[in-house]
């Protein structure tokens, strides 16, 4: 047995404020069938997939509820709002595992210019950090509540994809116990896969919690 | 680290939201200082 991770970041626009990395856990049936009830509700709004950026700016796939005459405000943004509604209750009825990561970037810094060590501890792309703490979490909950299963890691294609590869490859270098634990780690194309784009929404939502 | 209450609806299904903070920084700022041989 084998348990699916699907993980993704979120941060700020200007990465001022917080930066966050947002995971689901599950097993196959239950992806199986999240992605069954996710697929029909996009479909019945004639929506391929579900992208947080582009659900708040109603842009890309959510374009379309900016037309002033089919949408006049505010009823594009609430149409839009309804449709995450509804795919968080998809998440909520599921028995999949969704876990956040936050590191505010205030706090980051000032620990990161507090001393010379600290700023070769605490690297310029706190990013790392937060995927590499988001993994050895998961790690550390599959042993705690899971037997141990093995965990099949998964993020989107996007630009960040050889960052986050690298940083896997990194915490397992370290970690050579945790390493075992540790199934494959993935890209794939977050348009395609429903379990991306709910990662996409837990990174969404423990940033929000900043 | 800090410990969240997630909001909205997805948050029953949610274990857990973990926010780092000073106490939890400094704990890895020692430990790595150790472990690199930096102090």
């Amino acid at each position: 047995m084998i348990v699916r991770v699907c993980v993704d970041d979120s941060s700020d626009q200007k990465q001022e404020i917080a930066i966050s990395a947002g995971a689901f856990l599950g097993r196959f049936g239950d992806w199986r069938e999240v992605n069954r009830r996710w697929i029909r509700r996009l479909k019945a709004d004639r929506l391929r997939y579900f992208r947080s950026t582009e659900y708040y700016s109603l842009r890309g796939e959510f374009a379309k509820y900016r037309d002033p005459v089919i949408y006049p405000k505010p009823s594009g943004k609430m149409a839009a709002k309804q449709i995450r509604d509804d795919l968080e209750s998809i998440l909520h009825d599921s028995n999949l595992i969704g876990v956040s990561l936050v590191i505010p970037l205030d706090l980051y810094r000032t620990i990161q210019n507090s001393c010379d060590a600290a700023r070769q501890i605490f690297t310029d792309d706190p990013f790392e950090m937060a995927i590499q703490s988001l993994i050895a979490e998961c790690v550390k909950d599959s042993i705690r509540h899971l037997d141990s299963t093995r965990l099949a890691f998964f993020c989107d294609d996007g630009p960040n994809a050889g960052r986050i590869s690298s940083t896997c490859e990194a915490y397992k270098a370290l970690n050579p116990n945790a390493a075992d634990l540790i199934e494959s780690f993935v890209h794939r194309d977050d348009k395609k896969f429903v379990s991306l784009q709910a990662a996409d929404l837990m990174a969404h939502l423990g940033r929000e919690c900043t | 680290m800090t410990q969240k209450d997630p909001k909205g609806i997805v948050a029953g299904s949610v274990e857990w939201i973990k926010v780092w903070d000073v106490p939890y920084m400094l704990g890895i700022l020692d430990h790595e200082t150790h472990r690199r041989g930096l102090g």
